[in-house]
């Protein structure tokens, strides 16, 4: 381990190491989170052959948003996609015209929602752990 | 006098109807804004901006005293906010709100007006639902061009907002709703208390299988991480504060006085008794990259 004097220093080379902002970025103050629309499905959701080109995490991160569009559909994005005609929660960030593909807050606040949807959290602790990293 | 009629009628016609083509016209007081985030709060003034023009007696003669004064021109000076701040030690409900000055030798009175949409004349009426609060000018401040209001002496939880105009400061200071708690008390922290085994990702500056101690200790309200990275290491000890239901995120203190948080989350994964059993930090792209799990 390097030698690092500083509580500071040690913890910015860390996070520099894997990549980490150490500064959390705030789109807009509060997060914005919809409640999800009554029956609202995946059927707009980016199909596979259209995101294959972008490989195989980026494949499985729109299947978990398949799996769970009444989750996602109830989450907003604090990326900027609200900036975004079209746009209306996470879920439509996985849309044509989103940034799903390639934002690595859209991503991460998919993987996430599916994490802890899958360990049987609600969507309001859903929202929170959002708000809580990305907020 | 025809002539003099037809200057006035183009004069009126101009000040009704402005000029033909004018939206990008020279301006003598051009709009300006300034907007600062401050612990999630966002507060923007918006406001014209006059000159000087060599007037530097304007305050007292074209800004007479007793004058209820928008710092600006034009339209009134607005201020707008998203959440309840504190201006001068006055609560002011979030929203948008008309800035007035009550101009006078020695303290002014300083008017959030929530009829924002008014020109600076004629005086507006003092209104019922206004907000008002005392301020006492510099009037030995460097002299400024060009009014200006800006954000200075930024903190974790407020700042100064200062209108300088000619010889003249004045400022605001504002404080915001903190959204963290730097106490965490005994019951909150008891279920985390403990020694954890640790381990990180590899990575640039980790080898593989690395591990060390990490034990979490509460005293005082605070509440720390002890991170041994060797069992001959001296502990470096980290501060946590609450985020929200099992989520705990680093920050850095000078004494008691929080300096900042770092986007590092610990989030706990609790056991059937409401204990903590482990817990997991990851990446933005919420990939694992240290997992820690508690020694029995």
């Amino acid at each position: 381990m390097p030698e690092t004097h500083s509580r500071r220093g040690f913890l910015s080379l860390l996070l520099a190491g894997i990549g980490i902002s150490a500064v959390p970025n705030k789109v807009f103050a509060g997060s914005v989170h919809p409640e999800p629309r009554e029956g609202i499905d995946a059927s707009l959701v980016l199909p596979d052959e259209k995101v294959a080109k972008f490989g195989k995490p980026v494949q499985e991160i729109f299947d978990h948003i398949r799996e769970i569009p009444h989750v996602a559909d109830g989450i907003g994005c604090y990326c900027g996609c609200h900036t975004r005609e079209g746009y209306r929660s996470l879920l439509t960030c996985f849309y044509e015209g989103g940034r799903g593909f390639g934002c690595p807050i859209c991503q991460g606040e998919a993987k996430l929602a599916y994490r802890r949807h899958k360990e049987g959290q609600d969507l309001d602790k859903i929202r929170r752990a959002i708000d809580a990293r990305f907020g | 006098m025809l002539k003099t009629i037809r200057i006035a009628t183009l004069l009126a016609a101009v000040t009704l109807f402005g000029v033909p083509g004018s939206q990008a016209q020279v301006k003598m007081s051009p709009r300006g804004s300034v907007a600062q985030v401050i612990d999630g709060t966002t507060i923007t003034v918006d406001y014209s901006r006059p000159r000087l023009r060599d007037r530097m007696d304007i305050f007292g003669t074209q800004i007479w005293w007793g004058h209820i004064w928008t710092p600006g021109a034009d339209d009134a000076t607005t201020i707008e906010f998203d959440k309840e701040i504190t201006i001068e030690n006055v609560a002011v409900p979030p929203g948008k709100y008309s800035m007035w000055m009550v101009h006078q030798k020695g303290d002014w009175e300083v008017i959030l007006d929530p009829k924002w949409d008014q020109f600076h004349l004629p005086e507006p009426a003092r209104p019922d639902d206004g907000y008002f609060f005392w301020v006492t000018p510099d009037t030995t401040a460097p002299v400024t061009e060009t009014l200006t209001f800006d954000f200075a002496k930024l903190e974790n939880f407020g700042a100064d907002l200062e209108m300088r105009f000619a010889n003249r400061k004045v400022v605001m200071e504002v404080k915001v709703p903190p959204t963290v708690d730097i106490v965490v008390s005994e019951e909150v922290a008891a279920p985390y208390v403990g020694t954890y085994v640790t381990e990180m990702l590899p990575g640039p500056w980790v080898p593989e299988g690395f591990s060390y101690d990490m034990e979490i200790v509460h005293h005082d309200g605070a509440f720390e991480a002890l991170i041994k990275w060797s069992k001959d290491d001296e502990a470096m000890e980290q501060r946590l504060l609450l985020k929200t239901d099992q989520i705990f995120y680093f920050a850095f203190f000078d004494g008691e006085e929080l300096m900042g948080t770092e986007g590092i989350l610990f989030e706990f994964d609790l056991d059937e008794n409401g204990r903590a059993k482990s817990f997991e930090v990851r990446t933005e792209k919420d990939d694992l990259w240290i997992k820690g799990t508690r020694k029995p």
